[in-house]
Formats: structure tokens, sequence, C-alpha cells
């Protein structure tokens, strides 16, 4: 989990190109300034490709934070 | 019914009557009992569809969450609760634009076809109680909640009466938890409620239903207008159809927190934005939001393969269907088109117009970026207020030949009573300039109480000496 965590805050760094980044759990796009509903493709896209998984439209509407989203990267990684 | 209406006072006051005396655990029944009479009073024979809209929608979702297992049955209850919510959706909104628009092609090909366009009665509110179910079926279907067991509570979800008609659209992460944890007389919410409620008051008599009167009369007659005066009248309308509409939402919010509910905020200052993607992050927000996770996202996903072009195409599909939500118009059709090429614009355009933003100096850069958007939303309102395609098209016709034309202007004022109209300028130039004072004052609570009380005290007299007494409907109330 832990190590997801680290790979996925790089993911976050490099789609909004700023070093400064730090994600938790309960990370919203209300937090992050340039995280909208158009950069929100690119951010799935990458974490597709830095874990190597499918995330499809159903998984994605499921997500409500960043959280979610390690659920998520755990779970398929895991199957 | 009306807010700004005696009918309503009443109305309220017995409610809120009974709702006091009722024990707490039993207050929702009193607002579910509430909430169906409003809705009834227009037209009692819509209550039949309300209700079956309720009872289908509750039912399809408990049965998505039986076959939470079972993807195909599960999307099988999903397409249910869909199916029913589009279907009268498009009966009674689309179905008279359809048959209107086959007439005009079978009156093409032959004069002896013969095909009636359909007129239906518009149910009120429905555009609003059909996309806060939708979303409700989509929310459980996607695992972001449990479906509700307990029928009155989501009876009550669907048809709560502050925003029925017109919204805030509620999404069920927000008023479930309201719904369930017993809400209780506060005189912090008395207050709170008494100073939104009035604030939209003011909003809705004092400026919109002002300003009625003048659009009405410049649209009313666009070739007669020079376009000076057309410009006129687009600026008029763009404040009074905020006014009217954010006036609708304060008070539809106001009178929910009298009963303990905090609904959504809908308006965010929409005419300071520097974008048009900032404007639809300002403007009614529960409806772009709405838009945003239950129709655009999964467009833009399901064609992820696309890459930035799965986001231009869910853009223009988002917002075609934006448009045609406001009405079965071709004009709003273009409207919605306008702001997709704009949005897509603006997303192609990004990283360029970062750079703009470094190079030129910021004032210099933020005034233009204001100007260019305000100027856009006053062109989209166009084909939003004007009656036809070819009436929209004329008027901006003219309104980029004569828009210099002053004496025209001179006229206009002088025609629509002079010292009476330049009054109502300057009680709109007011709201324009106390509009972040007032909403922010009220929102946050970030005045002490008795400077509060006197700007409600303040907005009652205003109310009184310059109020404008008619009935003159809420615009969003034809949607």
């Amino acid at each position: 989990m832990e190590k997801y965590h680290k790979q996925l805050t790089q993911v976050f760094r490099n789609v909004f190109q700023n070093n400064a980044i730090e994600i938790t759990r309960s990370t919203t796009a209300a937090d992050i300034d340039q995280w909208d509903s158009i950069t929100h493709l690119d951010l799935i896209t990458a974490t597709e490709e830095s874990f190597s998984i499918e995330i499809t439209g159903f998984d994605v509407m499921g997500l409500k934070n960043v959280g979610d989203l390690l659920d998520l990267i755990t779970r398929k990684l895991e199957d | 019914m009306l807010f700004n209406s005696l009918d309503f006072f009443k109305f309220f006051s017995v409610v809120f009557l009974f709702w006091l005396v009722t024990p707490s655990r039993l207050k929702w029944a009193i607002l579910l009992a509430a909430s169906l009479f409003f809705y009834a009073w227009e037209k009692p024979i819509y209550l039949g569809l309300l209700i079956t809209t309720i009872l289908v929608t509750y039912y399809s979702a408990l049965k998505m969450d039986e076959f939470k297992k079972q993807m195909s049955k599960k999307r099988l209850f999903l397409y249910l609760g869909l199916l029913f919510n589009l279907g009268i959706l498009i009966v009674f909104k689309y179905l008279g634009f359809f048959t209107d628009i086959a007439s005009q092609i079978a009156g093409l090909f032959s004069s002896t076809i013969n095909i009636e366009p359909l007129k239906i009665i518009l149910p009120i509110g429905i555009s609003f109680y059909t996309f806060q179910s939708i979303g409700y079926s989509l929310d459980v279907y996607y695992g972001l909640r449990k479906p509700e067991k307990q029928l009155g509570y989501f009876a009550l979800f669907v048809s709560f009466f502050p925003q029925i008609l017109s919204g805030p659209i509620g999404r069920s992460s927000e008023l479930f938890p309201q719904i369930h944890q017993n809400q209780n007389f506060s005189w912090d919410n008395i207050g709170y409620g008494i100073q939104r409620f009035t604030w939209g008051l003011f909003k809705k008599i004092v400026i919109a239903d002002r300003l009625d009167v003048y659009v009405n009369s410049i649209y009313g007659n666009i070739d007669g207008n020079q376009g000076s005066v057309l410009w006129l009248g687009t600026l008029l309308f763009a404040f009074q159809l905020y006014a009217d509409f954010s006036a609708y939402t304060d008070m539809a919010i106001g009178v929910a927190r009298f009963f303990g509910f905090k609904l959504a905020e809908n308006f965010d200052f929409p005419f300071i934005s520097k974008s048009v993607t900032e404007f639809w992050r300002r403007w009614h927000m529960s409806l772009s939001g709405w838009l945003r996770d239950y129709l655009y996202t999964p467009i833009q996903f399901s064609k992820k393969k696309w890459k930035q072009w799965a986001t231009v195409y869910a853009i223009f599909l988002t917002f075609i269907i934006c448009g045609l939500w406001h009405g079965a118009k071709f004009t709003f059709v273009i409207f919605g088109i306008i702001q997709g090429l704009a949005l897509t614009y603006e997303m192609l355009t990004r990283d360029k117009r970062q750079k703009w933003s470094k190079t030129f100096p910021p004032l210099f850069y933020n005034s233009f970026s204001w100007i260019v958007t305000f100027i856009f939303t006053l062109i989209s309102f166009v084909f939003f207020r004007a009656d036809t395609t070819p009436q929209a098209f004329l008027l901006l016709k003219k309104a980029f030949s004569s828009f210099y034309d002053i004496h025209a202007v001179k006229d206009f004022i002088v025609q629509a009573g002079g010292i009476k109209f330049l009054f109502s300028m300057l009680l709109l130039l007011f709201f324009i300039l106390s509009d972040k004072l007032f909403s922010l004052s009220f929102l946050n609570q970030s005045k002490k109480p008795f400077v509060l009380n006197l700007m409600v005290s303040s907005l009652i007299v205003l109310i009184i000496l310059f109020g404008t007494f008619g009935k003159v409907n809420f615009i969003y109330f034809q949607f």
C-alpha cells in the first residue's frame, strides 16, 4: 500500500507538473488546483500506464478521493 | 406556487407550525405531506407522475443492490430507472419538439401528409426532479451509496418542496444524511432562513421583475430597435436572468433552512469570470456539477483512447444536452454549441494562454479576459432569450452593425419612462455593487448579528418601497 502511495504521488507530480504535491487518502480534486474535469482524464491514463492496469469508466465513476483510487489500484494489481 | 405570493406565505406558515409541534422523529412526514400538497397545487394530475417517479426509482435502486454481484441484472435495473426518468422527460418535454420537426419535414415533401405537432403542458419541475432521481440511481449503480430503504425518506429526497420546482438539484450524498438526522428547531436556522429569503425576495421583485418589463419590450421588437438598444436589452437580460434565478435559489435555500436543511449553492458571482470554463464553475453550479459527474465524465471515459479528442467530444455532447435541457428549441441547441466551441477553444489553448498571462501585465490580461468572457456570455444569452433562431441572428446582425447609435438609446430611455427607467438602473447598479457584500455576509454569517439585522431591515424597506408586486413567474420555472 505504502509503495503504491509513493508511486501514485509521482504520477500526480508528473501530470500536474508540480513536485511539491503531497497526497493523502482523503485528498480530492478540490485540494489540487490543476485537477479538474479536463485533467482528470490525463491523471487516470497516467495511472493506468504507471501501474500497467486498465481502469474502466465504471471504475472511475466510483472514485470519491485518492483513497478510493489507491484501493482500486490495489484491487486491480492483486486480482 | 410562487415563493413571492401570498398563497406561499399561508402555506409556509401552516407547514412550519405543524412541523414545530410534531415530535422530531416524525417531522419528515410533515415535510413529505407538505411537499406532495405543494406539488399538487397547480396541477393535481401531475402528482401521479411524481409518485410514479419516486416508486420506480426507489424500487430499481433496491434491486440494483440485491443484484450487486450480477452485473447484467444490476444494469437491467439501472436501465429501468433511467428509462423511466428519461422517458417521462422526453414525452412531456420533447415530444412536441420532435413532432414539430417531423411535421416540417413532411411538409417539405408533400402537402397532403399532415402531422399535428403535439401540445403537452410541461409538468413543473420535471427537469429538476428527474435529474435528481437519475443522479441517485447512478450513485447506487456506481456503488457510491447504499439505496435508501425507507420509502418515506426517499420520497422526501425527490419531492422536498423548497427545491422541487427549480432546484438546486440535490445530491444523494448531501441530502440523505440530513433527512436521516432528525432536524430540530433552532433560532440560528430561522435567522439564516430569513436573511437568505429576504435577499432573494429583493433580487426577485426589486431587480429582476423591474428589468423584465424593459427586456420584454426590447426583445419583443427586434425589427424596430437599433443595435445599441439591442445590446442594452441583452445586458439587462443577463442581469435579469442572474437576479431571477439566484433569487429563486436564495429563497429555496432560505425556506429549507427553516427546517434545518442545507441545500447546495447554485451561484458564485458568475459575471466576474475570466474564462468560459470559469463561468460554468460559477453559474447554475448544481446543474453543471451534475452534468460533469453523470454525463461528461462517463462520455469522456467511454472514448478514453481518443485522448484529448475524447474531452472535446464529451464537451460538445454535454453542452448540446445542457442546451436542450433548458427547453425543446433550436435556440437552446445553438446556445449549447457555442458554449461547447468556447470551452473547446479554451481547452486547446490552455498552455498558450498560461504563457500569455505571464507575458502581459496582470491587470491588462485579466481585464481583457474578463471583457471577452462577458461579451461572449452576452452573445450566448441572445440565444437563451430570443424566441426563435432567425430572431436571434437578426438581433446579432443588428448588434454588430448599428451598435454605435447612441440616439436610439436616448429615445428608448424616454419611451421607457425617462427618470423611472434611470431609477431602475440605479437600483440595478446598487445590486451589482452590493451583491458580493450581501451574499457573502449572509452566506458566511461574517458580520455581527446587529449588522446582519440592519442589512435585512434595509432590504425590507427597499422591497416595500420599490418592489413590483405583480405576478411574474420565475424564468427557470419553464425549464
